[in-house]
C-alpha cells in the first residue's frame, strides 16, 4: 500500500494515459473476479446459446442505462456529466466482452459452440456481469486513500441509494437464476416457506439500512422514525428486488408456462439472495 | 420530525406505498394458496402439431400439471400404431410445478398423421 502510494505522481500534471492504464488493468481485474463463477457455471454456456435472442437484445440494451447510472453513482471519476459516464459504461462493455472471449476460450466453451448465434450469445451474455465487475472494480479495488477521498466526495440520494441496491440485487440474482438449483428450490418450498422468506429478506434488508445509518454516510439523517426509514427504504428495496428478480427469470426462460403462484415462489427464491446483495450494495459501495 | 420529512419528496412515500401493496398482495396470495387443498401431479399430455425436420417427424406435445403438487423428471412417452407393428419415442421433462406446463416434441421416422398416435405420462419423482 505504501509503496503504491509513493508511487502515484502527487503532481496534478498526471499523465492521463498511464491513469486509464491503470483504471483499465483494475477493470480487467474486475471483470473477471466478478465473472468467473458464471464463465465456469455449465447452465450460464447453455443459456447463451439457446435462450431467446430477443430477451437477451432487451437485456443487454437495458443494461447499458443501468452502467451508466452506476458510473454516477459509484463509477471511477467522480463528474456527474452524462457523455463521461456514458463512456465509463461502453468502456465496461468492452472489458466485459474482452474478458468473456478471453476465459470462454481459455476454458474451451467457446470453440464448442457449433454456430455464430451461439458463440456471440454466449459472449454478450458472459460480458454483462464482467462488465459490471469491470465498472466497479475501478471504483473499488483503489487504495483505501482514494476510496475515502471518493466517499466523502459522494452525495448519497435516495435514487442513487435505490441504483446501488438495483445493481447488488441483479448481481446476485445473475448469479443464482440460471442455475437449476432455484428452479428446484422453488418447487421444494411451500407457500409457508415463501411467506416467511419475505419477511426474513425484509428483516434482512432492514437491518443492513440500520448499518449504514450507523456508518454516517447514507442519506437518511440520523433520529429518522422507524416507519418513514423502514418504508422509503426496505420496502421500496425490496420491492425492486422482487421485480429485478422477476424479469432475471422471464430473460433466462425460467417463468415460461408457470402458474401465478409457482412464478411467486421462484421469484421470492431468488430475491432472498437479492435481498441480501442489495442491502449489502447500498453498504459496501 | 415535520422538520425532517418537508425535504422527503412525495414519490419516496408513493415509492413506498406501491412497495407495500406489492408485499402485501403477495403475502395474501401465498395465505391463500396454503389454505387450498394439495392435490397430487395430474399430468396430461396434450398433442399441438407435427413438423418435418431434415431427418425426422417431430410430434410436438405440452405436458400439463392440472394437480398442485409439483413434479419432476416426468416421462412422456408416445406410441405410433397402424396395426401391425408400434413404434414408441420417449421426451422426460425435467420439472412441472403444479398447475404448470411445458412443451416438447417426439421423434418419429414415419410421419405420425399416417397412424394414430397415443401419448401419455408415464411417471414422475417427488421433487
Amino acid at each position: 500500500m505504501m509503496s503504491q502510494t509513493a508511487e502515484r505522481p502527487e503532481t496534478p500534471a498526471a499523465d492521463p494515459d498511464r491513469e486509464f492504464g491503470v483504471a483499465l488493468a483494475r477493470a480487467f481485474g474486475g471483470a473477471i473476479i466478478f465473472g468467473l463463477p458464471l464463465l465456469m457455471t455449465m447452465e450460464m454456456w447453455t443459456l447463451g446459446a439457446t435462450m431467446s435472442p430477443m430477451r437477451l437484445a432487451l437485456f443487454a440494451l437495458l443494461w447499458l442505462p443501468l452502467l451508466v447510472g452506476l458510473s454516477a453513482v459509484a463509477g471511477f471519476e467522480r463528474t456527474l456529466r452524462l457523455k463521461h459516464d456514458a463512456l465509463d459504461a461502453f468502456v465496461a462493455i468492452f472489458v466485459g466482452i474482452t474478458a468473456a472471449v478471453v476465459f470462454l476460450s481459455l476454458l474451451g466453451v467457446l470453440q464448442e459452440a457449433a454456430t455464430a448465434r451461439e458463440r456471440v450469445g454466449m459472449i454478450v451474455l458472459q460480458a454483462l456481469p464482467g462488465s459490471m465487475g469491470a465498472l466497479l472494480a475501478v471504483s473499488q479495488l483503489g487504495t483505501s486513500e482514494e476510496r475515502e477521498e471518493e466517499q466523502e466526495k459522494r452525495q448519497d440520494t435516495w435514487g442513487g441509494e435505490l441504483l446501488l441496491m438495483a445493481v447488488g440485487a441483479l448481481f446476485l440474482a445473475f448469479n443464482i437464476a440460471p442455475t437449476e438449483e432455484i428452479t428446484l428450490l422453488a418447487l421444494k418450498m411451500t407457500p409457508t416457506h415463501s411467506a416467511v422468506a419475505i419477511l426474513v429478506s425484509l428483516g434482512l434488508m432492514h437491518a443492513f439500512v440500520y448499518a449504514v445509518e450507523f456508518s454516517g454516510q447514507a442519506a437518511i439523517p440520523p433520529g429518522t422514525p422507524f416507519a418513514s426509514v423502514f418504508l422509503r427504504y426496505t420496502v421500496v428495496g425490496y420491492a425492486i428486488v422482487l421485480v429485478i428478480c422477476a424479469y432475471t427469470l422471464w430473460t433466462f426462460g425460467r417463468l415460461d408456462g408457470l402458474a401465478a403462484a409457482e412464478v411467486l415462489s421462484l421469484v421470492i427464491a431468488l430475491g432472498l439472495p437479492g435481498a441480501v446483495g442489495a442491502a449489502a450494495a447500498r453498504l459496501l459501495l | 420530525m415535520t422538520a425532517k420529512e418537508e425535504h422527503i419528496s412525495p414519490w419516496e412515500w408513493l415509492a413506498g406505498a406501491l412497495g407495500a401493496v406489492l408485499i402485501v398482495a403477495a403475502l395474501v396470495l401465498l395465505v391463500f394458496e396454503e389454505r387450498r387443498p394439495s392435490t397430487p401431479p395430474d399430468v396430461i399430455v396434450r398433442f399441438d402439431s407435427v413438423s418435418s425436420a431434415r431427418n425426422v417427424f417431430v410430434a410436438h406435445f405440452t405436458a400439463e400439471n392440472d394437480g398442485s403438487s409439483p413434479a419432476s423428471e416426468i416421462e412422456i412417452e408416445g406410441t405410433l400404431a397402424d396395426g401391425k407393428d408400434t413404434i414408441t419415442a420417449r421426451a422426460t421433462v425435467p420439472y412441472l410445478p403444479g398447475g404448470s406446463h411445458r412443451s416438447g416434441g417426439l421423434f418419429f421416422p414415419v410421419d405420425p398423421r399416417t397412424r394414430t398416435l397415443r401419448m401419455r405420462a408415464l411417471g414422475y419423482e417427488a421433487p
